[in-house]
């Protein structure tokens, strides 16, 4: 619009006669851009966030989340039967607990700290190739749950149409998982394990980021 | 805004799951069950008292039947046709209670992912069924402790 009105402002250094008419031409400029089309937003939600996109895109929102669960199916990867599905399986499961608790308030150790933790934690087992056996897997995995699930059920109730929102967001965490899992497929390899165990190492590295940010904050 | 829609589909996509672990026949009759089931309960005239009681029994039904996917097949074709009839009762009452029977029509032929997943059982890929039922579980939890607790997202808003 500014650079419209320069250029009619050396216009009309150039040709004088076309002063005179500035009005005029301004006033067909926004009668112009009035009839621009533009979306209505009424009715658009009702000012909260909430349905199942706004809460499938939570999880891809948040980095800390969305590495932890990415690393949750990379590490089942590298652990094996019956891990390699029984840990996609648990940790909505325990999510949700950690969810509950979430939304009855019940006092847990700092989420943000443990959430980071949990990166750290994850990225070191894929660093280090960590194989641990079933019930410390699941118990690491289930404790890391819980808070990544008090976390957002902090957050849900405030959400409109909580069951979309939860319903989203579930789905794409397993879909995280699952993405995990595909990344794992290429430990067949010796390079595709180095370039797994590289990632945990980043992931391990982000975590720490995370967990000096969680302390200072 | 709630609806009914969502947890109509979810509790009809839950027993598909479980029906995928069942014979076809049993799955058939089950499915037959829970529809009939479902528009005779739909055409109840229900008391909205009763809609916060429905929704968690609702929600209890798609993690029984959710868990009994981890069960032995035998399990499952046990419980498959009381809770398919279950479910029938619970999505019914849902689209009665909304008043929106288009919900109920959507929602039913979801219940015939058994198909798709009859297949992948016989294949040996039973486990995608698995991982998809923890999903339904975990969604299940989240919205039974959302519909114990008082939240800014059930309040009726300007369009109820």
């Amino acid at each position: 619009m500014l650079r419209v009105l320069e250029q009619m402002e050396s216009l009309s250094v150039s040709a004088p006669n076309l002063q005179s008419r500035r009005p005029i031409l301004v006033v067909g400029l926004l009668l112009m851009l009035t009839a621009l089309p533009y979306p209505a937003m009424a009715h658009d939600g009702t000012g909260l966030a909430g349905g199942v996109a706004a809460g499938f895109s939570h999880p891809l929102s948040g980095f800390d989340h969305m590495l932890a669960m990415v690393a949750v199916g990379i590490w089942g990867s590298f652990l094996g039967r019956p891990l390699i599905y029984a840990l996609p399986i648990l940790f909505p499961s325990a999510m949700a607990l950690g969810g509950g608790l979430g939304m009855a308030g019940v006092p847990i150790p700092p989420v943000e700290l443990g959430i980071a933790l949990s990166v750290v934690m994850l990225g070191a087992m894929i660093l280090f190739a960590l194989r641990l056996p079933v019930v410390p897997a699941v118990a690491i995995v289930a404790i890391f749950a819980l808070f990544h699930g008090y976390a957002h059920g902090m957050e849900l109730p405030s959400a409109a149409d909580p069951i979309g929102y939860s319903a989203g967001f579930v789905l794409c965490t397993g879909l995280l998982h699952l993405a995990g899992i595909g990344l794992g497929t290429v430990r067949a390899s010796r390079a595709g394990t180095l370039a797994l165990r590289s990632v945990g190492g980043a992931m391990a590295m982000a975590g720490i980021w995370f967990t000096v940010w969680a302390v200072a904050a | 805004m709630t609806g009914s829609m969502l947890p109509s589909l979810l509790l009809c996509a839950t027993i598909g799951l479980l029906l995928s672990f069942t014979t076809g026949r049993l799955g058939c009759f089950a499915l037959a069950g829970m529809a009939i089931t479902a528009a005779v309960v739909a055409l109840l005239p229900l008391p909205q008292s009763l809609s916060d009681a429905i929704l968690v029994g609702v929600w209890l039904v798609v993690i029984v039947a959710a868990a009994l996917a981890y069960f032995p097949p035998v399990v499952a074709q046990r419980w498959a046709l009381p809770l398919a009839v279950v479910a029938g009762v619970g999505a019914g009452s849902l689209s009665s209670l909304s008043g929106r029977t288009s919900d109920l029509i959507l929602a039913l032929p979801v219940s015939l992912l058994f198909v798709p997943g009859r297949w992948l059982v016989a294949k040996g890929y039973g486990l995608g069924n698995r991982i998809v039922a923890s999903w339904m579980i975990a969604i299940a939890m989240l919205s039974t402790f959302v519909s114990l607790t008082p939240t800014p997202g059930y309040k009726p808003d300007h369009m109820e």
